[in-house]
């Protein structure tokens, strides 16, 4: 007889690199990106019970990591509102982490087009550049991109059409 | 590059996603490529999202995950169920209706089955176990305490939430640097989770929490001058559990009985 943490227990290792790849995107900060990874893996086998076996795990454990990432930034805002510390930060606020340098830049060999094309992409707007994310980088299917951002497809069709447009834009003097 | 010129070009575009993620019948591709080829205004659309989404995949940072971290996930994964979850895996229990049907066949073929499935825990054993777990749950947010403001801020939350002056507590001693301060909820109550390190380097969690209700048991006391706390050891931690006014406090260290009971004494002879 099988548990319902079992096919989270089995499979879910499986989507580590993925899972960690997403949390340095949308955290920026290696421990914080540890933790909510840490924490993604908790709460799968603490709610594997929601999961069906058969569908889609790797899209069930972003939508999860996701969302504690949002709900963190969501409680850092309150945090900082309660002691009268500047929000911002991770999504392009004025905070205390520095923000990406001008863009666009030059032509210029493939380690600076990588930071380029980083710093473009941390200048979208959350759901655009995590559509673009999990789309482009990291091979999910639109399907698994509206469950994981809880929209429909055609939405997601949209954020990553407007989103490699800014990104275009944005990147327009880059010749790979 | 310029907008649909007709009716064909909207559906044209509207489908370059669809294309790009590979997601379209083959004759319906080779269709919107066969447009996008001769149309002035839809092949530059495809070229453009194309060479974008070609240029995310090539260059965006892609990570793997440090070993430790495998480590520690692996570790998470592969850790035993508890008792209650390896029977339910036996009895074959998927969903809380099949859970609560061979609970019940259970309890009327063998009670003694049903005591190991939902043991009535102590309110001092839940308190030991959730202590434990906020304290390692602390322990691991260490990237969150970097976003707190200053100490003057915490101490001052400190005081409003528990109506009590500790902060003189974790002023000028080696052994009570204040690291971080946050509202928990403990046996459903809402308290006070503190983290704090000693000259070590090692940090403890001292929790505070209503303790109205709590009954701490007369045994497992540890005698420190004429106070006795409650002990526990657990998962290599040391716990003292005592009640003071209306309050319950726990504290939860990696320390040696001798230091954790130093410790205890500051915080029970705070003023």
């Amino acid at each position: 007889m099988s548990h319902p943490e079992d096919p989270v227990r089995r499979e879910a290792l499986e989507h580590l690199d993925g899972l960690y790849t997403l949390a340095r995107w949308l955290a920026r900060d290696t421990r914080e990106a540890e933790d909510l990874v840490q924490e993604t893996f908790l709460r799968a086998l603490r709610f594997a019970h929601q999961f069906t076996p058969g569908t889609n795990l790797r899209a069930w454990m972003f939508q999860i990591l996701r969302n504690l990432h949002l709900t963190a930034r969501k409680r850092r805002g309150r945090d900082q509102a309660l002691f009268g510390v500047p929000a911002g930060g991770a999504e392009g606020g004025s905070g205390s982490r520095p923000g990406p340098p001008d863009l666009p830049a030059p032509a210029r060999a493939d380690a600076g087009a990588a930071l380029d094309l980083d710093a473009a992409l941390h200048r979208l707007p959350e759901e655009f550049r995590t559509a673009v994310l999990l789309a482009d980088l990291l091979g999910c299917s639109m399907a698994e991109v509206a469950l994981i951002q809880g929209c429909p497809v055609g939405t997601v069709k949209s954020r990553l059409s407007r989103a490699r447009g800014m990104l275009r834009e944005m990147l327009k003097d880059y010749r790979p | 590059m310029s907008g649909p010129r007709t009716a064909e070009c909207r559906v044209i575009q509207a489908l370059v996603s669809d294309l790009l993620a590979g997601e379209l019948e083959p004759d319906v591709a080779g269709a919107v490529e066969g447009h996008a080829a001769s149309c002035p205004a839809c092949g530059p659309v495809l070229a453009a999202e194309r060479q974008v989404r070609d240029l995310v995949r090539s260059h965006a940072s892609r990570e793997v995950a440090p070993d430790f971290l495998r480590e520690r996930v692996g570790g998470l994964l592969t850790a035993r169920r508890g008792l209650r979850g390896r029977l339910a895996s036996l009895l074959g229990t998927p969903g809380r209706a099949a859970a609560a049907s061979a609970a019940l066949a259970t309890l009327l073929l063998a009670p003694s089955l049903y005591l190991l499935l939902a043991p009535r825990a102590e309110p001092i054993q839940v308190l030991t176990q959730a202590s434990l777990a906020e304290h390692s749950r602390a322990a691991l947010s260490r990237g969150w305490r970097a976003e707190w403001p200053d100490r003057g801020a915490l101490l001052g939350y400190l005081r409003e939430t528990l109506g009590l002056p500790l902060e003189r507590l974790f002023v000028g001693d080696p052994d009570l640097e204040l690291l971080e301060v946050y509202p928990s909820v403990v046996m459903g109550e809402k308290g006070v989770a503190i983290l704090y390190r000693d000259r070590t380097g090692r940090t403890s969690t001292l929790l505070v929490l209503p303790g109205r209700g709590l009954e701490i048991p007369a045994r497992n006391r540890m005698q420190i001058e004429t106070f006795r706390p409650y002990l526990a050891r657990a998962d290599r931690h040391n716990l003292l559990i005592w009640k003071q006014g209306d309050l319950a406090y726990s504290l939860v260290s990696e320390q040696e009985e001798a230091a954790l009971a130093r410790v205890y004494l500051k915080i029970r002879k705070a003023p």
